[in-house]
């Protein structure tokens, strides 16, 4: 794919999967219109994407009353021209049933831990796209800085050390952002 | 796309020590080694994101409960099982220490427990000779889980055995595990 060819959500999910000579899918996202393979993470990079998942778990299963879960790595199709596989996506359990082969629109909240591959163009557009698509707001990790920009439509503020992230989906979340690069 | 022929085996030193394959936008690809065979990952579809999703949060409750273990669950984890297999189960579940030892990007050996949530695309063959691997190579016991039929078959050196339903998964790995295996199939 020449990266001048932008396609829909709609053709890349339609497209033929490209499959290696096994007969498996290869892994890949849409950003823009572009379809982007995905790297292989870091060890670092997924035990923070772990630590973060597994905080979100212990702090929804004391929170059952927002009907939400939290699930690493799914499928998504936020836009016409994105169709992206987010590192952590909290989510209404109420909107996981049903037909679709991917998971339609944004999770209600897209966390992002950023690789050194990440490009900020497609990090940028990642995060655009995944507030038009109706996230309520997007966590993107930095890893070497240790610290978490919390986007949301109208607003972006910055989190490190022991300031806990005040989202409004999340009520009393109340982790500092240093214990997610506590690693074990 | 692989460009490696099927006929081409490596061992996990060479497969490591490959470049990386990279696409227009400098990514690397996703591979895992299988038997010396060089195979591109797929990309999963709902269900089997959220069979993953359910079975790590179950995993996650159970050592929650049981800090004393000094287990670890984890998604997507890379292992080099042995001289010829680099795999990445679904979800594993290793010792705490294991993780600490390794400064790199991947585990040397088999986890404690492999699980691996099998897709439409995937073939028994290597399903087969992954289960193997893992248990020749350490493994406790792997969980393969087959979301058509709702079910996980475990094997252990052993033995192999099918749980459904109400049944939560026994071994000597998790005691007192007590999700039933329906639990890991919710909401799809």
């Amino acid at each position: 794919m020449a990266a001048t060819t932008l396609l829909t959500s709609d053709q890349f999910l339609a497209m033929p999967e490209e499959f290696d000579q096994h007969g498996n899918r290869i892994k890949d996202e849409l950003i823009g219109g572009e379809v982007v393979k995905m790297p292989p993470a870091s060890l670092v990079h997924d035990l923070i994407k772990n630590r973060i998942h597994e905080l979100l778990i212990e702090y929804l299963h004391a929170n059952p009353e927002l009907g939400l879960k939290s699930l690493v790595e799914i499928g998504t199709q936020v836009s016409n021209a994105d169709a992206f596989i987010p590192d952590v996506s909290v989510v209404k359990r109420s909107r996981l049933p049903g037909a679709a082969r991917v998971f339609q629109g944004s999770p209600d909240l897209a966390i992002e831990v950023v690789s050194p591959s990440d490009t900020a163009k497609h990090l940028e557009r990642k995060v655009d796209a995944y507030l038009q698509g109706g996230a309520k707001s997007v966590w993107v990790v930095f890893p070497e800085a240790r610290s978490v920009r919390v986007h949301a439509l109208d607003s972006v503020q910055k989190f490190k050390a022991d300031q806990s992230i005040e989202d409004p989906l999340l009520p009393g979340f109340s982790n500092p952002v240093a214990s997610f690069f506590e690693l074990t | 796309m692989v460009a490696m022929a099927a006929t081409t085996l490596l061992t996990s030193d060479q497969f490591l020590a490959m470049p990386e394959e990279l696409d227009q936008n400098g990514n690397a690809l996703f591979r895992e080694l299988i038997n010396g065979e060089v195979v591109s990952m797929p990309h999963a579809a709902k269900r089997h994101d959220i069979i993953r999703g359910n079975i790590l949060e179950a995993l996650f409750a159970h050592l929650l409960q049981n800090r004393g273990s000094g287990l670890k669950a984890l998604p997507d984890t890379q292992f080099i099982v042995n001289a010829n297999d680099t795999f990445v189960p679904d979800l594993c579940v290793i010792s705490v220490d294991r993780m600490k030892a390794g400064e790199s990007n991947y585990i040397h050996g088999a986890p404690e427990l492999a699980i691996e949530v099998v897709s439409p695309s995937e073939s028994a063959a290597y399903l087969r000779i992954k289960t193997e691997a893992y248990l020749a190579n350490g493994s406790n016991s792997v969980w393969i889980v087959f979301p058509e039929v709702r079910s996980v078959m475990v094997y252990t050196r052993d033995s192999v055995r099918e749980f459904k339903n109400d049944q939560p998964i026994t071994g000597p790995l998790l005691p007192g595990f007590s999700t039933p295996v329906a639990a890991f199939f919710e909401l799809t």
